[in-house]
């Protein structure tokens, strides 16, 4: 088991904060990549929403592939928080974990800074050391 | 099943919260509002500015509210706004507030509540009778709904320190906010 990469969007699409720890391939272009990234989800969420027999639920959680999974949280307020693993966590409740580190780590370490300035780039490194703490200290690392 | 009520859901996330004492915060308030009466000249911009500081509160204040209420979407307006007053209100300030005067196209509705922390020991001085002393509640109100996509206008109709019988913040909805798609490359 591994985690390989985490993702926090806000509703208008920026990439707040792109943490990794394992990813073997490096990326080419990050920008590019998180655009891709928040639009793939985007589309996805719709759709499935669309597809869902009540217009209020549907939204997806994680989906696997044969060599990794990708976990899904979204709040009210339209963050998006995406954490990339190896393909046997997906039956794991990732999840429950992204909502943690909303709560623990986002809210706590970015929302509460009085210097952070709202939909602009986290990088703080209490935040992140934080969030680097939290996502090592899960069961599925 | 039964669900919990609004109440319960509350409570419990007041009992979640780092709290600080009513004193300290009523204290620290009143000394804000008083130095921005004297940057200030006039009344109706210190309203302004205390709705405007409230707005930028309840911004992230709804972050914090979402992650410790753990309280799912709300499907009506109606919902949205027994949230606001039997959690919210718990939550952050320890009273609850009462939900009345609905209109009849069900967009506006008052907020009731007889205790407020932010006024103790607080008396309207006499050269300022127009001043909206706990108009920072209207800006958080405005603020949060605003990031849950929902455009509102939120304005103090009554104020115990003004001689009336209980406070009342009335809310409407002006419209809902569409999620945008993202921007596509040039």
């Amino acid at each position: 088991m591994a985690v390989y990469c985490f993702y926090l969007f806000d509703r208008t699409g920026t990439c707040l904060c792109y943490y990794e720890w394992n990813r073997s391939r490096s990326l080419q272009d990050a920008s590019d990549d998180q655009k891709n990234m928040f639009g793939m989800l985007f589309a996805l969420r719709n759709f499935s929403v669309k597809l869902s027999p009540d217009p209020a639920k549907g939204v997806p959680t994680f989906f696997v592939t044969d060599v990794y999974a990708l976990h899904y949280f979204e709040t009210p307020t339209g963050l998006r928080f995406v954490l990339i693993t190896s393909h046997d966590c997906g039956s794991v409740d990732v999840t429950r974990h992204l909502t943690d580190i909303y709560a623990e780590v986002y809210v706590e370490y970015a929302i509460k800074n009085p210097l952070y300035v709202k939909g602009s780039k986290i990088d703080y490194e209490l935040f992140l050391s934080k969030l680097d703490s939290y996502v090592r200290s899960l069961p599925c690392f | 099943m039964s669900r919990p009520s609004l109440q319960t859901v509350g409570e419990a996330a007041f009992a979640r919260c780092d709290r600080v004492s009513a004193e300290l915060l009523a204290l620290t308030y009143g000394t804000f509002v008083r130095q921005l009466l004297l940057d200030y000249e006039k009344v109706a911009d210190v309203n302004a500015q205390l709705d405007a500081v409230g707005c930028n509160i309840g911004v992230r204040l709804v972050e914090d509210f979402l992650a410790k209420s753990k309280i799912a979407a709300c499907n009506s307006f109606a919902h949205t706004a027994d949230v606001i007053a039997k959690v919210a209100f718990k939550m952050f300030l320890g009273v609850t507030a009462n939900v009345t005067s609905w209109s009849a196209d069900r967009n506006t509705f008052s907020l009731l509540f007889d205790d407020n922390p932010l006024a103790e020991f607080t008396e309207l001085p006499e050269q300022c009778p127009d001043l909206w002393y706990s108009n920072v509640l209207c800006g958080v109100i405005r603020g949060a709904l605003e990031m849950l996509n929902m455009k509102v206008g939120c304005t103090f109709v009554r104020c115990k320190l003004r001689g009336h019988d209980t406070n009342e913040i009335r809310v409407s909805l002006h419209e809902l906010l569409a999620e945008q798609p993202p921007q596509a490359d040039d």
